[in-house]
């Protein structure tokens, strides 16, 4: 996958500080080592980076922002990013900086809402960036009907990745891992290691009013009204058709844009569409998702679990001999959750069209303490309603293929006593965040941070 | 650039082909063969983009699909066009074996 173009990650929350607007954030260029010179991580001038809003029930993007990115060099005849600090987004000292513009596409009409908006440098060190949170902020911009931002931020995903991929090791619970019977091998339960806590992503953050995305401009106060649940996706294209031209350091676009990647629900791709479909389903719309369904419906990990931790998950073990559906998963990731399901008061539900998109109910308020396992932990303004930083998702989305949201389902369904482990061990930890947009927090310096 | 005819793009193109596809420029408009526009929209293929009459500003590229059929994709500006034209695909391949 080229980073440029990978939809690495999607939030979406009721602004904690300005209620009555919503915001989105979409990472790309994930896993960046903050000392990342000469050639500093940028957006890819060529991709067309969009975020998608459903408000009607039909999985296809009734508003869409579009984000168009260009780069510009001042000197060419310097390697040098920048030539001295960087005081200002006009700084004469820098030269690679990009701009971007913003075009709102809604009832088959394109309105630019803005262009040349500058990005913020890269955080380089104290020399080049030395006041780099006044920089960031400079590169908030309030635009018609939207506060945007985009530039490099610190990831604010948490997650073991090296663990999680060494085989399904959960770290919490891996003195149960059935290690392949690989001699000598003794894994003793640890915490979680947080496999991106040092790295750097870059963000499109938008912050827009209720009733700019949701159907016939809803202002939201119903947690059951219909209107009140949008479904939301991001994704980032590039034209159909590119010659290299051998020699000449050029090539040559054209055609409509095609996409190459998409993003919902954290880690659906990851976890539940198989390698050989992965490319496939970031070409396809979620409106086409029934096709990708059994993998959610039966996903391959909930069947890994009883193998790799042997005796751990008996009743997830005895719930997939029985060959049923999980309907939990599908209506969390797929449909959204009825009303009644949860609690009386909580839906965010979209309808029967099965599509991965992330759901949020515009009327539920942000929490004003908030729980990092969200809706299974009793916090119905966290993930999967939609996803706020703070959203261990990791965990939260093991521990429901693990069988802890069966029970909304099956009630004679009772969750295994791992379950209460079952995630990497994390909890955000050190994750840095701000309390103002765009939210997500100040990139990690490439002086400051070893690679 | 001057704006090409069909027959000057056939020529003008035969020499610099080394596969069945070809960047150049050219005027959208292909008289002579039956088309289909489409651009991708948020939500997939549409049956027309915006800008599909006029002067062509910027490069197209060529991808014959189907030499049998004729069918051919152009793609220029943010549209991407499809003609059947099995004389001129027929050339176009003709072009990268050298006839």
């Amino acid at each position: 996958m080229d980073p440029t173009a990978d939809s690495a990650d999607l939030y979406a929350f009721v602004s904690p500080d300005d209620p009555g607007t919503v915001t989105v954030i979409a990472n790309y260029v994930p896993l960046q080592a903050p000392a990342g010179g000469p050639n500093f991580y940028e957006f890819s001038p060529d991709v067309l980076y969009a975020i998608h809003v459903s408000n009607d029930g039909s999985a296809r993007s009734n508003v869409t922002y579009e984000f168009r990115f260009e780069s510009v060099l001042s000197d060419p005849t310097t390697f040098l990013y920048n030539s001295g600090p960087i005081a200002s987004l006009s700084s004469k000292t820098w030269n690679r900086r990009q701009f971007y513009s913003v075009t709102r596409v809604a009832d088959g009409k394109a309105t630019e809402l803005a262009k040349n908006l500058p990005c913020p440098p890269c955080n380089i060190g104290p020399l080049s960036t030395p006041d780099y949170p006044r920089l960031a902020q400079d590169a908030v911009h309030r635009i018609s009907g939207a506060t945007v931002f985009a530039g490099q931020r610190a990831d604010a995903f948490y997650v073991d990745l090296g663990s999680i991929f060494d085989l399904g090791d959960l770290r919490p619970i891996e003195e149960l891992h059935a290690t392949f019977a690989i001699p000598g091998l003794k894994l003793k339960s640890a915490k979680g290691v947080d496999s991106t806590l040092h790295v750097n992503v870059h963000s499109i953050a938008i912050r827009v009013p209720i009733g700019e995305l949701t159907n016939g401009g809803y202002g939201g106060g119903d947690v059951l009204d219909p209107r009140s649940t949008i479904g939301i996706w991001t994704t980032a294209s590039r034209r159909a058709a590119t010659v290299r031209h051998a020699g000449a350091a050029r090539v040559t676009q054209s055609g409509p844009f095609v996409q190459e990647s998409r993003l919902g629900n954290p880690l659906f791709n990851e976890v539940l569409v198989p390698l050989a479909r992965k490319d496939f389903w970031n070409s396809q719309y979620p409106a086409g998702d029934a096709q990708f369904s059994r993998g959610v419906t039966h996903p391959e990990l909930a069947s890994l679990l009883p193998v790799l931790y042997p005796g751990a998950f008996p009743n997830l073990a005895a719930f997939n001999a029985s060959g049923a559906p999980r309907a939990d998963l599908a209506a969390i990731l797929l449909t959204g959750i009825p009303a009644g399901v949860v609690s009386a008061g909580f839906q965010n539900n979209t309808g029967t069209i099965m599509a991965d998109m992330l759901r949020l109910n515009v009327s539920i308020p942000a929490a004003a303490k908030p729980n990092a396992l969200g809706v299974v932990g009793g916090d119905v303004a966290g993930y999967p309603n939609g996803r706020r930083l703070v959203d261990d998702v990791v965990s939260i989305e093991l521990r429901a293929i693990a069988g802890v949201t069966l029970p909304l389902v099956d009630k004679a369904f009772t969750p295994d006593k791992a379950i209460a482990d079952v995630g990497d061990g994390l909890t955000g930890a050190g994750t840095q965040l701000l309390g103002v947009f765009p939210y997500i927090g100040t990139p990690h310096s490439g002086y400051a941070t070893p690679a | 650039m001057e704006p090409m005819t069909r027959r000057g793009f056939i020529s003008g193109t035969a020499a610099g082909l080394a596969a069945a596809g070809v960047a150049i420029a050219m005027p959208s408009q292909m008289a002579g063969a039956s088309t289909a526009a489409r651009a991708t929209t948020s939500n997939g293929p549409a049956t027309a983009g915006p800008g599909a009459s006029g002067p062509l500003d910027g490069p197209l590229i060529a991808h014959v699909r189907d030499v049998s059929s004729g069918e051919i994709s152009l793609f220029a500006g943010e549209r991407e066009i499809v003609i059947r034209d099995r004389h001129l695909a027929s050339r176009l391949a003709g072009a990268t074996r050298g006839r």
